[in-house]
């Protein structure tokens, strides 16, 4: 019955995708076919409802243990307990792609209702055209090497193995994946819209600032994704960091950065009609970025703890990457003569020169860590020689880019529109810049060596001073009304990123670790934190048996980190322990317990100062986001110059 | 209304209408040339495990120095003259106790000929454990269970179990990731021996 | 105006001072725990999946921690330890590229790509700076507004009808 429902779902999806395209084709190619374009809607919805007879077959497959359907069988178990079993849908490749058609025909929907006084405009028209091609492209995939829905035959008494055990640990798997496609998927809608736009010709219309909303609730939900998987990693997986640089992570980061370029860049299309070839570029390669994260992390290309197994899908993913560069590159080189902007960049030290700047560093952060990422590979078809880029590369390079990004932040709001000189900035960064020093002489007086970090603290309060001025003086202008709208939700978002910046910088520097193995009473040390060791503890769950170690930290704080051992499958993963505060996180990972002949255990503790702030920077940036779709002033889309909304300081 | 159309008058030079779309298309073009190649690469990458070559193949095999579970003295530089067999395991570990018997036979088989002989190295492990478990398993052939992991890591070994082969004149010539088969390890010398043979 | 050029120099001088102090080395010698991690940090723990040595907690890396910390005691240098790791497992055990060979390009092709970047940043803005400006539409800019002036305008959907294919 789910098997039935789950098939039928797909094709049903697949089969209104396909009727959209051919109705957007048809509608497009004769002007008195028109109305056929507004058909769009209905297959829009069809194929969310089947998207979602879909996903709703799979849920009740899962939460009943349904194991005549392979899935269910291969991955989950009776003894999963919830909402890790709901979970489960998209913890390895079938059911993650279903994820992903069931937000793509979402969205497909939510634009085909937004615009649905516009239907018949061919610019819209194309819109719908592309998402409906690359619905058709995940829906095929399902019924082809990604099928969800395959029967199997259980043995009697059979019960899955359940999901991966580090998928059981946290409550936070449940919502990274979601997280992370919302994202994902979201930069389809700006990338239709793009190739609608070169398709028609019509570059410089206000198709850009009608599309601002989307971009930024995909950008939103991918830093919230993002950030959610390096909180879970270091709350999981027990080695006390919480970005490895891991090519699936990578892979993740890539369309972040040019979508964080993008978001930035359009303000300068939207004010003066520049940059458009830049902007487009963007968008289209976050979008093709997606997907070729897609493709990394269910190839077997690269290693990562990620990688779900291998399969016939990698290729497909690979040919729809390269059909997608090629499509976006023929185009922009096609449109070249129509991209022609209407002025020029006149000046460097300029809002629109610091933009330009930030498009530029952005890009080469993207190239760096693409390079990094496929770096083993080149080597490997090369010569043969299979060598590793790892951390030490990526944290090298990203540290002087992290500089310079956090210089701009700080120039870049007080720079004016057009042109400025050395007068205004030194008048306007003043109060920024004593916000540096003191942040520098702050971090200095409580200990903090070490020349980088030290520069990244007083960048990072020079950045923090630029972004509460432009905050104070909206604030002072307009109220409450002064937190709101793209500028200033974008200074919360910097301060969230600022925030961020000097948790790394912090956590990076001074860490510090150490390995013991303990007799109960004993204490470790590390860092000026007492750990003692108090004895052992064992806890029976329904589907684990959890080993804990009892240690008290600084003598007040009681930690039990722990060993589980999965009753399934025999396999042992440990839950770290954390003692978290705003200082810095005293991190506890439970590395052995007692055998017969060996009373003590492996202790690792870490000591990181500031970790707590990285969460918290991320919820900045989260609420600074929501503040910053919030509607601002009206202002006319199609104007390419606005009134300024700055007053001078 | 057209988008096209200049909003303003014309005022500063720009390149006319072909060069910039020369530079655009130029741009595109070599933008659309590396995407090709990072698909070509991702392409032909090869994908899923693939066991690596160890680096001291061709070499001579790294020495093992120490007394077995019986307390002999055992040095690998005695046993020039034949094949060795140097395999890597620990009692804790499922797959070497499903190799065990294939040692075991791969042993007796060349015990008649002497020509190939089987010695194992536990991996952190106490030598009395090491010698119940040998004794519960079978196989007679030398046990090294001191020295913790330090020849493992001579070895460059990575999982339990690996084994390596070292030929008669002492040189490691081939890494086995994994559990062996009798039949595997054979086959390797035979290749090599017809090798070294025709040369 | 002098006062805000006062307090500048202050910020300037200060903001030196006070990197001066804290600029410290990193540990290269003694046989400190930091640098057992530091050195166990630039290796890939190759049994695991996108581990390193100082962090994960697997048999084989918890063997290379002590390996480390022998020679460390022994007295080798960094360099020398790596290589140690690098002869047994082969160089994909280190984290950090070679300096040497093709692997370096790593390294090398990140800067070419920032030093070829500024080069094309500067040539624009040089080039754009120096050309005169135009006194006369060029037969491109002519044609462009003789083909926006044919297109039609549907006043229905306020779009330009006719041009939707190009």
């Amino acid at each position: 019955m789910n098997l039935a429902l789950g098939i039928a779902g797909i094709v049903l999806g697949l089969t209104a995708c396909i009727g959209g395209l051919v109705a957007q084709v048809v509608g497009l190619r004769s002007p008195d076919r028109r109305e056929l374009l507004t058909s769009s809607r209905g297959f829009a919805l069809i194929a969310f409802l089947g998207a979602v007879v879909s996903v709703l077959a799979m849920q009740r497959a899962l939460l009943t243990n349904d194991t005549t359907v392979r899935y269910v069988a291969e991955q989950s178990s009776s003894l999963t307990p919830f909402p890790f079993d709901v979970a489960t849908m998209w913890g390895a490749l079938e059911g993650s792609i279903l994820l992903w058609a069931l937000v793509l025909a979402g969205y497909t929907l939510a634009v085909a209702q937004r615009f649905r006084d516009r239907l018949r405009d061919p610019l819209v028209g194309w819109a719908m055209l592309v998402m409906f091609a690359v619905g058709i492209f995940f829906f095929a995939l399902m019924l082809g090497p990604a099928l969800p829905f395959q029967s199997f035959d259980p043995p009697p008494g059979f019960d899955g193995p359940g999901p991966n055990e580090l998928l059981q640990n946290h409550l936070l798997m449940a919502f990274h994946p979601p997280m992370l496609y919302l994202g994902y998927v979201g930069f389809t809608v700006p990338f239709a819209f793009a190739i609608a736009a070169l398709v028609t010709g019509r570059v410089g219309e206000g198709w850009l600032v009608e599309t601002r909303r989307w971009t930024l609730f995909a950008w939103g939900f991918l830093t919230a994704g993002i950030l959610l998987g390096a909180w879970w990693s270091y709350e999981v997986l027990g080695w006390g960091g919480y970005w490895a640089w891991d090519p699936v992570e990578n892979a993740s980061f890539l369309p972040w950065i040019c979508g964080t370029a993008y978001i930035h860049s359009v303000m300068v299309q939207e004010r003066r009609g520049l940059l458009r070839v830049w902007n487009l570029t963007l968008l289209c390669a976050t979008f093709s970025l997606t997907i070729l994260g897609t493709f990394l992390t269910r190839s077997g290309v690269v290693e990562s703890v990620h990688a779900f197994s291998n399969s016939t899908i990698g290729p497909l993913l690979l040919s729809f990457f390269a059909l997608i560069v090629v499509v976006s590159v023929g185009l922009i080189g096609w449109r070249g003569d129509r991209l022609r902007a209407p002025g020029r960049i006149d000046s460097p030290l300029s809002r629109e020169g610091a933009f330009f700047a930030n498009n530029l560093v952005f890009a080469v952060f993207a190239f760096v860590v693409l390079l990094g990422t496929v770096f083993p590979l080149i080597v490997e078809a090369l010569n043969g020689d299979r060598i590793s880029v790892g951390a030490p590369f990526f944290d090298r390079m990203a540290m002087p880019i992290g500089i310079v990004l956090l210089f701009l932040m700080a120039v870049a709001p007080v720079l004016p529109w057009r042109a400025s000189n050395a007068e205004v900035l030194s008048q306007r960064l003043l109060w920024p810049a004593v916000g540096g020093v003191a942040t520098l002489a702050f971090a200095v007086a409580v200990g903090a060596r070490g020349f980088w970090p030290l520069l990244a603290f007083a960048l990072g309060g020079f950045a923090g001073g630029s972004a509460v001025r432009q905050l104070v003086l909206a604030t002072r202008r307009l109220g409450w009304r002064g937190l709101v709208g793209r500028t200033n939700g974008g200074m919360i978002v910097h301060l969230g990123v600022i925030v961020i910046a000097i948790a790394l910088a912090a956590s990076q520097s001074y860490l510090r670790e150490g390995e013991f193995q303990l007799e109960e009473g004993q204490t470790a040390r590390v860092a000026g934190h007492t750990m003692r060791y108090e004895g052992i503890r064992i806890v029976e769950r329904d589907n684990r048996r959890e080993v804990r170690a009892r240690i008290v930290v600084d003598g007040d704080e009681v930690h039990e980190p722990r060993i589980n051992q999965y009753l399934r499958t025999g396999r042992e993963i440990g839950t770290p322990s954390v003692d978290v505060s705003p200082r810095g996180d005293v991190y506890l990972s439970l590395q052995r317990y007692p055998g017969d002949d060996d009373p003590t255990i492996g202790l690792r503790v870490v000591v990181q100062p500031l970790v707590s702030w990285l969460w918290v920077g991320g919820a900045m940036m989260c609420l600074g986001t929501v503040f910053a779709a919030f509607p601002g002033r009206r202002r006319d889309p199609l104007s390419p110059t606005s009134k300024p909304v700055e007053v001078a300081a | 209304m057209s988008s096209s159309a200049p909003t303003q008058p014309v005022g500063a030079a720009r390149p006319s209408g072909s060069g910039r779309r020369r530079t655009t298309l130029a741009i595109a073009v070599a933008v659309g040339a590396v995407g090709a190649l990072l698909v070509v690469l991702l392409a032909t990458s090869p994908q899923g495990e693939r066991s690596t070559e160890s680096p001291l193949v061709g070499g001579l095999a790294p020495d093992i120095q120490a007394s077995d579970t019986t307390g002999e003295e055992f040095r690998i530089d005695d046993y020039r003259g034949q094949w060795v067999l140097v395999n890597f395991f620990a009692t804790w570990c499922g797959p070497c106790k499903v190799e065990h018997p294939e040692l075991v036979a791969f042993s007796e088989q060349h015990a008649r000929t002497g020509d190939a002989s089987v010695v194992s190295v536990a991996f952190n492990e106490q030598p009395s454990v090491v010698k119940e478990w040998f004794e519960e398993n079978g196989g007679d052939w030398p046990v090294i269970a001191k020295g913790n992991g330090g020849f493992a890591l001579e070895y460059g070994v990575v999982k339990l179990p690996e084994s390596f082969l070292v030929a008669p004149d002492g040189t490691v010539v081939h890494r086995f990731e994994g559990g062996v088969t009798a039949q595997g390890v054979d086959s390797v010398i035979e290749a090599l021996s017809s090798q070294a043979g025709d040369s | 105006m002098t006062a805000r050029r006062g307090i500048w120099i202050l910020v300037g001088v200060a903001v030196v001072v006070l990197l001066a102090v804290g600029t410290r080395r990193e540990p290269t010698g003694g046989n400190s725990d930091d640098r057992l991690f530091a050195i166990a940090g630039d290796m890939k723990c190759l049994q695991c999946v996108g581990e390193n040595v100082a962090n994960s907690q697997a048999a084989i890396a918890v063997q290379m921690r002590e390996e480390i910390r022998r020679q460390m005691a022994a007295g080798r240098t960094d360099d020398e330890i790596f290589t140690y790791f690098a002869d047994r497992y082969g160089p994909r055990v280190l984290l950090n590229p070679a300096g040497s060979g093709l692997a370096s390009l790593v390294w090398v092709v990140p800067v070419l790509v920032v030093g070829l970047g500024l080069l094309g940043v500067g040539m624009v803005f040089t080039r754009s700076r120096r050309s005169a400006t135009a006194a006369t539409a060029t037969a491109d800019d002519l044609e462009l507004v003789e083909r926006a002036r044919r297109v039609q305008h549907d006043p229905d959907t306020d779009t330009a009808l006719g041009s939707d294919l190009g």
